[in-house]
C-alpha cells in the first residue's frame, strides 16, 4: 500500500505526470496485488502491459524518471543521418489510459524482506516486484575512461544525449578522419549492434566522407552475423579492399587497455599499440543497472540470476529480474529478448497470485542489423526451456543464408523497419 | 512475509472470483506461443508494418497451412522458415486460433487510382472465382486480400510469379494464363486494387466475423493503432507499369511514418534524459 503521505502524494500527482488515487479511472480495489515495476524500458513497460491485460484489477506502479524513452534500436540510424532523434522517442501517456500509474520517479532502493521499495517521496509497498533497469557501465574497466569522459568520447549505449553528440561529432569531422570503435567483451547489451553502429557510419562516411574510415577495436576475437557483416562490408564498403570504410581488429591487436582523450588516442592490443580518431566511440563493459546491484540481485558476474522459467531472482522471492539486467541463458540481451521474457515474466506474476503453475514458456528473440541503405541482415531464434536453462529449439531459427540475393536483403530492410514500427506500437503505441 | 498468510488466501481467493477470462478460450499456453508472434506481426496481428501482414481474422486452416508452407521450405522466406521450423502442430492451431478471433483490420493506403482500375477489372477475369467478394472473403485456401498491405502484396504475387512459392494447381495455371495474356504489370496493377480495397462490394456473410476498417478522419474513433499521421499516407505512388516493388512511400527518408510522442508538460520539469540507465 502507498506509505507516501497524501500530501506528498498530491505533490507528485501535481507534477503532472502522476495520477491520484483517488479517480483512478479502472477498477484498482484496496485488496488489489500491487505490482511495482522499476524501469519504463522494453521489459518494464511490455512487463506492465502484459499484467494489465491479463489481470485489470492489478494495481500497478511503474518508476521511470525519464519522461520521454528512446529506443536503442534503430539509434545506429540516427548516427547515419536515416533518421532523426524525435522517430526513436516514445513517451508515457499511454499508461494512465491503460490503468498503469507511472510516478517520474527513480526507485531508490528495494527491502525485499518488507518487499518494499523506497522513491524520493516515500516507499511503495508490493505483492510482486518487477526489476528491468537495463545496463550500467563498468567505468573503472578502461583506464583513462569514465563517465565524465564519456561527455567527450560518446559510448552513445543508453541515453539520446549520447547519440546526439555522437552525431555531431561525425558531422563535424574532417573527410579522412577515423572513426573509431571500442567494442567491449561478452556479455553486453545488443551482441551485434557495434558491428551494425560500424556499418551505419560507413554508410554516412561513403555519402559525405568518403576519404574517412571506421576502425573497430575489439576485444574479441569474432562476432555474431560475422560472415554476413563482413560479406555486407564487402558488398558495401569496400572491405579488404586498400581503401575500406571499415578495419576490424580483433583482440590480440583491439582489446583497448587505454584511453587519452586529450591526445584523441585508444591504446590496445598485446603491444599496446597507439590508434589516433577523430572520432572516438567507446563502448564500455557492463553489468545490471545499479539498482539491481545495489539491491543484492546480482551475482559476481554483475548480471542477476533468475529462475529461466519465471524470471524470479534466485536471491529474493517475489522479485522479478527480466531484460539486459537478468543472466537469461542464451537468450542475448536484446529488445526482442526483452519483450519476450517480460510476457513470460506477466503470465509467471499471474499465475503464482492466482497460486497456480505457470505453463510452458516460450521465448523467441529477432534481431535485425540493417547494414545501409536496402540492406539488412537477420538472426531469429525460438527457444523453449530445457532443464534451467533457456536454450533454442532445435532444427529452428539461424542467419540470413550467406547466399542470400541482395533482394533478400532488400526485404530483410524492409522488414527491420516493419518490425520497429510494429514492435513500438506493441509497447509504448495506444492500444492493447 | 509481513502479510499474514491467511489475509494473502483471502485476497487470492478475492482475486480469482475477480479474474475476467482474458481471450476467451484462451489457454495460457495460447498467449505464450503467442507472445512471439506479436513482435513483429503488432497487437493482435494487426500490422502498421508495411512489409508485414495483418494477420488478424485469419481463416484457421489457413493459417495452419502457411505455417506448415514455410516450415518446410514450399514456401520461400526470410524469417518465417526458420521460425515456424521452432512449433509443432498443435502450436500452430493454438495461434491459429488466437489470431482467427480478432477482426481483419485495413488501413486506407496510397494506391494508383489508374492500377487500382486495371487491377478491378483483372480481379474479376482472373481471381475473383476463388477469391471471392473482390477478396474480401478468406477460406481454406485462399487468405484475404482486400485490404492487406501494398508492399507485402507486392513481394507475395512476386513470389508466386518467381516460382518460390508453391500455389495450388489451379492457382498455377490461372496465374499463367494472367502472365501470358496481361504482362507483369498485372500483379502491380493487382496489387494496387487489392491495397486500395476497405469497403466489401456486397454485403459481407452475416456469420463471419465484420472486418474493421480504420478511418482515416477519425481514426480515434476506432480505439485501434494509430501510429502516424494519416495525411502522410497520401502520397503519390510511384507510376511505372512495370512490376517492380517499390519502396513503400512510408519509408522514403521524407516521409518517416513517425510521430513524435506528446512530451507531458511538466511544471517542475524534470531532467533531460542525458545519463545512464541509472538515474
Ligand atoms: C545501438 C543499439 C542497437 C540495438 N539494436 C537492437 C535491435 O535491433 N533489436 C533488439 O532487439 N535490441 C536492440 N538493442 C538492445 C535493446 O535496446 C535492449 O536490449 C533493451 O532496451 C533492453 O530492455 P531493458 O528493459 O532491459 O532495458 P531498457 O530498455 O534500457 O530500460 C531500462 C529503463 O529502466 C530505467 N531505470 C534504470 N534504473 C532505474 C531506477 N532505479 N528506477 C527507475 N527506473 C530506472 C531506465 O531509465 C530505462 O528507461 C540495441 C541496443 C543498442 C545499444
Amino acid at each position: 500500500m502507498f506509505t507516501i503521505t497524501r500530501r506528498q502524494f498530491i505533490k507528485l500527482a501535481g507534477s503532472g505526470a502522476a495520477l491520484s488515487l483517488v479517480g483512478m479511472p479502472w477498477t484498482v480495489q484496496a485488496n488489489s496485488p500491487k505490482i511495482v515495476i522499476i524501469g519504463g524500458g522494453i521489459g518494464g513497460v511490455t512487463t506492465a502491459r502484459e499484467l494489465i491485460q491479463l489481470h485489470p484489477q492489478l494495481d500497478i506502479t511503474l518508476l521511470e524518471p525519464h519522461p520521454v524513452y528512446h529506443t536503442c534500436f534503430m539509434s545506429n540510424e540516427v548516427l547515419s543521418g536515416e533518421r532523426p532523434l524525435e522517430s526513436i522517442q516514445f513517451g508515457y501517456e499511454f499508461l494512465q489510459k491503460r490503468g498503469i500509474r507511472w510516478l517520474p520517479v527513480p526507485a531508490l532502493a528495494i527491502d525485499p524482506v518488507t518487499k518494499k521499495v523506497k522513491i524520493p517521496e516515500g516507499e511503495l509497498s508490493y505483492d510482486r516486484l518487477v526489476v528491468s533497469p537495463g545496463i550500467q557501465f563498468r567505468w573503472d574497466q578502461i583506464e583513462g575512461y569514465g563517465k565524465a569522459v564519456s561527455e567527450h568520447l560518446p559510448h552513445a549505449w543508453s541515453a539520446p544525449s549520447q547519440v546526439a553528440l555522437l552525431r555531431q561529432q561525425l558531422e563535424a569531422m574532417p573527410n579522412g578522419g577515423t572513426v573509431i570503435i571500442t567494442v567491449p567483451p561478452h556479455p553486453y547489451r545488443c551482441p551485434p549492434a557495434p558491428y551494425e553502429r560500424a556499418s551505419q557510419i560507413a554508410y554516412y562516411l561513403k555519402q559525405y566522407k568518403p576519404r574517412s574510415k571506421v576502425l573497430i577495436l575489439d576485444a574479441k576475437d569474432g562476432f555474431p552475423k560475422q560472415q554476413l557483416f563482413m560479406q555486407g562490408w564487402e558488398e558495401l564498403y569496400g572491405f579488404k579492399t586498400e581503401h575500406s570504410l571499415i578495419e576490424w581488429l580483433p583482440s590480440q591487436e583491439g582489446k583497448v587497455l587505454r584511453v587519452d582523450a586529450q591526445k584523441m588516442a585508444v591504446y590496445a592490443g598485446e603491444l599496446e599499440e597507439e590508434y589516433k580518431g577523430s572520432v572516438i566511440n567507446v563502448i564500455p563493459p557492463q553489468m545490471a543497472g545499479q539498482i539491481a546491484i545495489d539491491n543484492d540481485l546480482s551475482d559476481d558476474t554483475g548480471w542477476c540470476p533468475v529462475n529461466k522459467k519465471t524470471f524470479e531472482s534466485s536471491r529474493h522471492p517475489d522479485v522479478y529480474v527480466i531484460g539486459d539486467a537478468c543472466d537469461a541463458s542464451q537468450m542475448p540481451k536484446s529488445a526482442y529478448s526483452a519483450h519476450s521474457q517480460a510476457k513470460v515474466c506477466a503470465l509467471a506474476i499471474v499465475a503464482s497470485l492466482k497460486g497456480e503453475e505457470i505453463s510452458t514458456p516460450a521465448y523467441l528473440n529477432t534481431c535485425y542489423s540493417v547494414l545501409g541503405k536496402e540492406y539488412a541482415i537477420s538472426l531469429s531464434t525460438v527457444y523453449r526451456l530445457v532443464g534451467d536453462s533457456i536454450a533454442p529449439v532445435e532444427g529452428s531459427g539461424g542467419l540470413t543464408p550467406e547466399q542470400a540475393s541482395a533482394e533478400d536483403k532488400k526485404r530483410e530492410y524492409l522488414y527491420a523497419h516493419s518490425w520497429f514500427l510494429n514492435f513500438t506500437q506493441g509497447i509504448f503505441g495506444g492500444e492493447l | 512475509m509481513t502479510v499474514p498468510s491467511i489475509l494473502l488466501t483471502l485476497i487470492f481467493t478475492c482475486i480469482h472470483c475477480l479474474f475476467p477470462p482474458v481471450w476467451a478460450g484462451q489457454t495460457a499456453d495460447t498467449q505464450m506461443l503467442v507472445n512471439g508472434c506479436l513482435g513483429c506481426h503488432g497487437p493482435r496481428g494487426i500490422s502498421l508494418g508495411p512489409a508485414i501482414p495483418t494477420i488478424s481474422g485469419m481463416d484457421e486452416e489457413l493459417f495452419v497451412k502457411t505455417m506448415e508452407n514455410y516450415q518446410k521450405d514450399k514456401w520461400y522466406s526470410t524469417v518465417m522458415g526458420r521460425l515456424a521450423k521452432g512449433y509443432t502442430r498443435a502450436d500452430f492451431q493454438a495461434m491459429a486460433n488466437y489470431f482467427s478471433q480478432f477482426p481483419f483490420t485495413r488501413y486506407p493506403q496510397a494506391t494508383d487510382p489508374e492500377k487500382v482500375l486495371a487491377g478491378r477489372l483483372l480481379h474479376r477475369e482472373h481471381c475473383e472465382e476463388c477469391h471471392k467478394n473482390d477478396g474480401f472473403s478468406s477460406q481454406k485456401q485462399t487468405g484475404r486480400l482486400a485490404g492487406q498491405w501494398l508492399l507485402y502484396l507486392q513481394y507475395t504475387l512476386l513470389d508466386y510469379q518467381q516460382g518460390r512459392r508453391e500455389a495450388p494447381e489451379k492457382m498455377r495455371d490461372r496465374f499463367k494464363m494472367l502472365l501470358e495474356k496481361q504482362g507483369p504489370g498485372s500483379l502491380e496493377q493487382l496489387s494496387h486494387f487489392y491495397a486500395s480495397q476497405l469497403d466489401p462490394p456486397s454485403e459481407p456473410d452475416p456469420s463471419a466475423r465484420p472486418d474493421l476498417v480504420i478511418d482515416s478522419q477519425n481514426p480515434a474513433s476506432s480505439q485501434l493503432p494509430v501510429p502516424f499521421p494519416f495525411s502522410q499516407r497520401n502520397v503519390p505512388p510511384p507510376s511505372n507499369g512495370d512490376f517492380q516493388p517499390t519502396t513503400h512511400p512510408l519509408l522514403q527518408p521524407s516521409l518517416h511514418p513517425f510521430e513524435p510522442p506528446v512530451i507531458p508538460s511538466q511544471q517542475n520539469a524534470l531532467p533531460l534524459p542525458n545519463g545512464d540507465s541509472q538515474p
